[in-house]
């Protein structure tokens, strides 16, 4: 066979390709990793826009609190007196407290509770804003000393959030202040006010150099002013929360919205607080009373997976419940002839509000945070399951709870049986046939919250006018009836909270902050008791409030399954996460008392030079 | 894995086993230095086929095949399905119910009368449809168990699956010139329904002797496999209630959740029927080689290898499908190449010195680059319709496109010179440098070395053992290093994603998010493993019994781990080079040829492994007491195996008398009992034991083959894995919703008929959330036995065929397990029994 000479000329060239390339591989620059879709931080995080982006990360961060099956603000609710875990039919969810909060159990789960989620995403949070902090002056394209200090102060911002947030949820935690570069695993806690104080600094700095109207979804000075008013409560510096808070009302940017406004603003069947709930309304430039914001919008890259709000918090109410005739009442199938599904969505009752949430607190029949249309009782709801018609008289017509009989008719009656905002937890959801709650913007910071704290620090001052006269600012703008400076107490403002902030305001960071504030200062509670820090996991006001109002936690209250609704003292610190000790193999992270690992603490770090030194 | 001559980073399933001539294993250091990087856990070498003197060959190979389930794994079907369903909401209402209540009507105790039991929950009417709501049957359930219409959703998920493998070879050699270039064609459809997968197949082998010094060559293998077929969604059959409905009210259209209930599962068919894929990779590998022979025994050859890789995904799923109907579909369109090259110049020098002294000397210089480009692109809401599918990608409302593009580059150089004094006293030595871009921040390259001496006693003067026929001793040591870490793993990495702000204008805009998703780690490192041997091959009484025995000590350094951090660092861990881990082993084969007459042969052959490790020391990090600490997290402890199970202990299930005690722990009769070491009624890291391991204590195989009257060839094949064990967490009963679902027939335990194996339905975990249940992995299995016949010559020369052979065989026959019993023990899940029949033809 012949053989064709191109070809083996062909390999005599690929042959000395070869020993040219072999030859040259030697060089150093040869074995350079080269990444190409990604970026590094050397090369990005010396510009401005850099760090513009790690700050984004920064507040797309905050908003995977709120989205997803069971969004961690659930934990932050069903630890106080407003709600519980409704998930009845198993055991693992958050109800036997004594028995599941431990620091090895499973904090991170839909299934269990996200107390972990709020340790890990916290400190992620605060490395994403350590990068900016540390390479501030990297850049070397600002346009002006102001960028710098507008983008550092904005950092302080996110770091003293997750701050705000870890020392009211765990106490004393690990002060972080600096991106870290290699493994650290040498960390101490620090004293809870030292860490506050320190925030409270950098937010006192951040003030000035961030401008007041932000675009949505970034930082405007109203966030920092309402940030640092609730580390200024935390301090117990009652007069600095009243002058930042009055920084921020009387700035002029922000206001509370008090006329109709928004696409819904002319629809005559709807009302002011519907409005102010509307997805589309909530970052509209007309809306003067949002501060800070996360962006969630349909059809949109970057978006979450929805805010999933209605199957949280929604009753599990289109089954388990029977018409007085004995016949299955209730279905979730849409597109029958009453679509009940497509309207409240196919909840399943994970956040059950207690009575104190449901009835407790509802005094005046004006109050349109829970008048009809917006909030919705059980009997609001109609048997709709198609076959009763022509079948059952009940077709139509209100459930109810008991048969002339006085047979209760709900097999589930936590799960399936309760009341809820539907002003708040209604979003639409058009991309789910059954709705779960779809893509909605979601206050972080509103205005009405700063009334509420600056309303609360003057009841902590004693100026008891003062309180009701912000407290009554929210209450007038909702239709209700003002009350008396007489009635004002910290337990009237955590009402009022309950009332405007369900579903929105992370509650147990803000009960401990109280309970915090009443043990350190010996200021005596409503219910006529004072508390000492000294015992703080044994007796505190958190634990009194709960078990004074929740018909669960205090009654012995089991689940169908059989598990017992349980709730200590020591609860008002959650554990720390058994892994973050563990691997902390060269330090001691303390554990909360309560739980085991308390007996390997030592004192915690009280100043923060001890905390920078490796 | 070596194909001919180049390491192959390629996929086993691209390579057409007809094509392969032999496949040799090397485990020892020394032989894998020659290979290097990729040869730490030891090297498989495959030689592919090329043309035989003689005339020109066609060679066909056809075979046909059925794969059957080889254990079913049953649902409880129409009756079964409704008591095991009551036991179900017995055991949610744990928490206390009325007598009866969840019970058929029709069997009621006379002291409870029908009236009493419809009033438990205000019901009246018609008392079965009380019952069949109460155990929480949706409307269509309850229609179609009173028309009697049930559906057999187990039956429907699996298929005998038809296989058929093709192939057809021509080759040929003269002293010039050879060649060898096959087809082949292979489509298998596997056990669950829908699920098939086709390739085609070539390789073109050829080699010409220009002259007397120049050599050149090309084998090219080129692949094409399509996987776009999808399969039905086998794992709702077990949430698919037996009184479902499969249809909508035309009989006809499936009905995507047949029972209405959102977590009463989907319709197993539904998803595929309403997507549209098209996956298919295509490569091409090759090595080109030319050799050079230079005077003085002096040879060079250089090896160029490339290799491309096309990875196409294109996905729709359709707006007709209710989950994709409010997006107005989704469709996606993935493309991948990889183009990744090799060069190896070899350089080796042979030379023998009066028939006792034989030189060998090989130098070896190799480059190599790996390059892949991708590309992904989505989209949703497709305008005016989403029937263009993907092929219309920009007529949707939301596109989004990504691209991961990654590049890596090594080298090596080596060295190695094997000699050998009058054929009994082997040496061999060896260097050799690697390079990888992986560790290109500060340690790109790193030396290796290693020796080995092979003595043949039995070829000694003084070794006169009648019954030993052969012997050989081999010593060797070595080090060799190990690369396996993703290519960027030494770097921190910026992950971006797209977040948005609104304008007062009311505008929105985007913004990119930035941050650190992997810490870096510039001084990562070779992962370097030194391993002693020892070997002895050996022959016996005239060749009956032969084989080997191996023992191994290998220490690894500087291992590559995840090593775990504080996630207060917003980092769970760092890529490192930490620590050493040893192992150690033996294995034994042994081969026999027990009966040899002319008309029945019957050879066997045993192999026995066993490994054992340890983590000798983690990071360094010492305690009060200068004991090393260990890595809690990760569940690594000095001195104990890296496969070691540290977990809580079940020990059974708290049974009735019990209850106080269980409640202690928040559980109740039926629950598992998990231990308490410490009895302080938490559960923390101190109740945690060793319990176990999960990788086998030893592996058998045991082969026997047998030629019977000269054509019939018979052999089996066994293999068993012993020791080792899994979780099986299915005891817990509590997976999923029972109360919405079906269930595999399992036992369960409750107070009528307890168990202390199997917890009650939806039992509570108490507060050990999470926690395991495991069980004894072992198992032994038959995995093949086949039978092939070949045409006496006389015969098949007539019809001037060469060769012709039938055979059958049976692969996975059966098995036998200790203990895990739940479909297959190996995998889990449903494993299938083959069944081929094939024929060999060579003209």
């Amino acid at each position: 066979m012949k053989f064709n000479i191109k070809k083996s000329t062909f390999y005599l060239s690929v042959l000395a390709t070869g020993l040219l390339v072999s030859t040259t591989s030697c060089d150093e620059s040869w074995l350079e990793p080269e990444p190409l879709s990604f970026y590094a931080p050397e090369n990005t995080f010396n510009s401005s826009s850099g760090l513009w982006g790690a700050l984004v990360a920064c507040e797309r961060n905050m908003r995977h609190e709120l989205t997803g099956d069971g969004p961690p603000i659930l934990t932050e609710h069903i630890f106080t007196e407003v709600a519980v875990e409704g998930t009845t039919d198993k055991s693992g969810p958050a109800q036997d407290m004594n028995l599941l909060i431990t620091p090895d159990a499973n904090l991170n789960s839909a299934n269990y509770n996200r107390i972990g989620w709020y340790w890990y995403e916290g400190f992620k949070g605060i490395k994403y804003a350590n990068t900016v902090i540390s390479r501030i002056d990297d850049p070397t394209d600002y346009e002006s000393e102001e960028e710098r200090n507008h983008i550092l102060g904005t950092a302080y911002f996110h770091r003293a959030l997750r701050y705000y947030r870890l020392t009211n949820q765990f106490g004393d935690v690990p002060l972080i202040l600096e991106e870290i570069l290699v493994p650290r695993l040498n960390f101490y806690s620090t004293k809870r006010e030292v860490i506050l104080r320190k925030m409270k600094e950098d937010l006192e700095w951040a003030e000035p150099w961030v401008p007041a109207v932000m675009d949505k979804g970034q930082v405007p000075k109203g966030a920092i002013q309402h940030l640092l008013t609730k580390v200024n409560l935390a301090l117990g510096e009652f007069d600095d929360a009243i002058a930042s808070a009055s920084r921020l009302i009387d700035g002029g940017t922000h206001s509370l919205m008090t006329d109709r406004f928004g696409s819904t603003g002319n629809d005559p069947s709807k009302n002011l607080i519907w409005d102010l709930h509307r997805p589309e309304n909530k970052s509209a430039n007309v809306n003067k009373e949002a501060i800070l914001m996360v962006m969630d919008r349909v059809d949109t890259e970057g978006n979450s997976g929805g805010m999933s709000s209605m199957r949280q918090g929604v009753p599990f109410w289109f089954t388990n419940i029977n018409t007085p005739n004995g016949n299955r009442g209730t279905i979730d199938q849409p597109g029958i002839e009453i679509d009940q599904v497509s309207t409240y969505g196919r909840g399943i009752g994970r956040l059950r509000g207690t009575w104190y949430h449901q009835s407790m607190i509802w005094d005046d029949e004006n109050d349109l945070r829970h008048a009809p249309g917006n909030w919705m009782d059980m009997t609001d709801l109609v048997h709709n399951n198609p076959d009763l018609k022509g079948t059952d008289d009940y077709y139509g017509e209100p459930l109810q709870f008991r048969n002339n009989e006085g047979t209760v008719l709900v097999v589930d009656t936590i799960r399936s049986w309760f009341s809820w905002p539907h002003y708040k937890l209604f979003i639409p959801d058009p991309q789910n046939i059954r709705p779960s709650g779809g893509h909605s913007d979601w206050y972080i910071f509103r205005l009405a919250e700063t009334y509420l704290l600056r309303a609360e620090a003057y009841v902590w001052k004693g100026d008891l006018a003062n309180a009701a006269n912000d407290l009554n600012a929210v209450r007038t703008r909702a239709g209700a009836a003002t009350y008396s400076p007489d009635q004002m107490n910290i337990g009237t403002i955590l009402d009022e909270r309950a009332r405007e902030l369900y579903y929105e305001e992370p509650r147990k960071t803000e009960l401990t902050r109280m309970a915090f504030i009443f043990a350190n200062t010996g200021i005596q509670a409503y219910n006529g008791k004072t508390y000492s820090i000294e015992n703080f996991s044994d007796e505190n006001f958190l634990y009194d409030r709960i078990m004074s109002v929740t018909d669960f936690y205090n009654k012995g209250v089991s689940t169908r399954h059989g598990d017992t609704y349980t709730y200590s003292p020591y609860h008002v610190l959650w554990p720390i996460p058994a892994p973050a000790i563990n691997s902390n193999t060269q330090g001691i992270i303390n554990q909360n008392k309560g739980y085991s690992g308390y007996e390997n603490n030592v004192p915690p770090l009280t100043t923060i030079e001890e905390n920078t030194t490796e | 894995m070596v194909l001919d001559g180049a390491i192959y980073y390629g996929q086993l399933a691209d390579i057409n086993p007809n094509d392969i001539e032999s496949i040799d294993v090397l485990k020892d250091a020394s032989s894998a230095a020659v290979f290097g990087a990729k040869a730490a856990s030891g090297v498989i070498l495959i030689n592919t086929k090329k043309g035989e003197l003689g005339k020109t060959q066609i060679k066909i190979n056809s075979n046909w095949g059925l794969a059957t389930m080889s254990k079913n794994e049953p649902l409880y079907g129409p009756e079964g399905f409704l008591s095991w369903r009551e036991d179900v909401m017995e055991s949610i209402n744990a928490g206390g119910f009325e007598p009866y209540r969840f019970s058929n009507p029709n069997t009621l105790p006379a002291n409870i009368s029908l009236d009493t039991w419809l009033k438990y929950d205000g019901s009246e009417g018609d008392p079965e449809t009380v019952w069949l709501q109460r155990l929480n049957m949706q409307p269509l359930e309850i229609a179609n168990y009173k028309a009697g219409e049930s559906v057999n959703w187990y039956n429907m998920m699996f298929q005998n699956g038809l296989r058929q493998d093709h192939t057809v070879s021509l080759s040929g050699r003269n002293e010039d010139f050879q060649y060898y270039w096959s087809m082949g064609y292979l489509d298998n459809e596997g056990l669950i329904v829908g699920d098939k997968f086709t390739t085609i197949r070539s390789r073109f082998n050829i080699e010409g002797n220009i002259n007397d010094w120049l050599t050149v060559g090309m084998n090219t293998q080129f692949a094409d496999r399509d996987e776009s077929q999808i399969s039905v969604n086998w794992g709702d059959m077990v949430n698919l209630s037996p009184w479902a409905e499969p249809f909508l009210e035309d009989g006809e259209s499936l009905r995507f959740r047949p029972n209405e209930e959102v977590s009463g599962g989907r319709h197993p068919y539904y998803t595929p029927g309403f997507t549209d894929r098209l996956q298919k990779e295509t490569t091409i590998n090759a090595t080109l080689f030319a050799a050079i022979e230079l005077p003085f025994g002096i040879k060079f050859r250089t090896n160029f290898t490339p290799r491309y890789e096309f990875y196409e995904r294109y996905n729709h799923e359709m707006a007709a499908h209710q989950d994709f109907e409010n997006m107005g579909g989704r469709a996606s369109r993935q493309q991948r190449k990889v183009y990744f090259w090799q060069v190896d110049n070899i350089l080796s020098w042979s030379k023998n010195i009066n028939n006792i002294h034989n030189f060998d000397v090989t130098l070896l210089a190799n480059s190599e680059k790996y390059q892949s480009w991708d590309n992904t692109m989505s989209n949703v809401g497709f305008e005016p319709h989403d029937r263009l599918g993907y092929h219309n990608i920009g007529a949707g409302i939301n596109p989004i496109i990504s691209s991961n593009d990654q590049t890596h580059t090594a080298d090596a150089l080596m060295g190695r010179v094997i000699y050998t004094l009058a054929d009994k006293y082997i040496t061999t030595l060896s260097v050799r440098r690697d390079g990888y871009s992986a560790f290109g921040q500060s340690n790109p390259r790193a030396t290796f070395t290693s020796a080995a001496f092979g003595w043949v006693f039995t070829d000694e003067d003084f070794v006169n053992i009648p019954w030993l026929d052969y012997g050989k001793l081999r010593v060797s040591w070595g080090v060799n290093g190990n690369r396996d870490i993703g290519r960027y793993a030494a770097l921190s990495d910026l992950q971006t994603g797209k977040y948005f702000y609104q304008r007062p204008s009311g505008d929105m805009y985007f913004v990119s998010q930035l941050y650190v998703n992997t810490m870096q780690n510039s001084n990562l490192k070779w992962e370097k493993t030194t391993s002693s041997n020892i070997g002895l091959d050996f022959s016996l009484f005239n060749g009956v019994l032969d084989g080997t025995i191996e023992a191994y000590d290998m220490s690894t350094t500087d291992l590559l781990v995840e090593r775990s951090l504080p996630d207060i660092l917003g980092f769970n861990f760092v890529y490192d080079n930490l620590g050493e881990v040893r192992n150690r082993g033996v294995e034994v084969s042994l081969n026999s040829q027990l009966i040899q007459r002319s008309n029945l042969t019957w050879r066997t052959s045993l192999n026995f492994q066993m490994n054992r490790n340890k983590i000798i020391s983690l990071y360094g990090d010492l305690d009060e007491n200068g004991e090393e600490l260990n890595d809690i997290e990760n569940k690594w402890f000095i001195g104990h195996p890296i496969d070691a199970v540290w977990d809580y202990k079940t020990d059974g299930i708290w049974q009735t008398p019990e209850a106080d005690q269980a409640s202690d722990y928040g559980v109740r009769p039926g629950d598992f009992k998990v231990e308490d070491v410490n009895e302080d009624g938490l559960y923390s890291n101190a109740d945690r034991q060793f319990l176990g391991f999960t990788e086998p204590r030893s592996r058998w195989s045991f082969r026997n083959e047998f030629k019977v009257w000269k054509n019939f060839d018979v052999s089996f094949m066994m293999y068993a894995y012993l020791g080792h064990m899994g979780t099986f967490n299915q005891r817990k009963n509590r997976q999923g919703f029972l109360d919405r679902s079906n269930s595999y027939i399992l036992p369960y335990w409750t107070e009528e008929n307890p168990s202390n194996e199997w917890a009650r339905l939806y039992s509570s975990e108490g507060g050990a959330g999470g926690f395991n249940v495991y069980q004894s992995r072992s198992f032994v299995r038959l995995e093949n036995v086949s039978v092939a016949y070949t045409v006496p010559r006389a015969i098949v020369e007539r019809a001037k065929i060469e060769n012709l052979r039938f055979y059958m065989n049976v692969r996975n026959v059966g098995f036998y397990a200790t203990e895990f019993n739940f479909w297959d023990p190996e995998s889990a899940v449903p494993t299938p029994r083959i069944f081929t029949l094939g024929v060999d033809l060579t003209l």
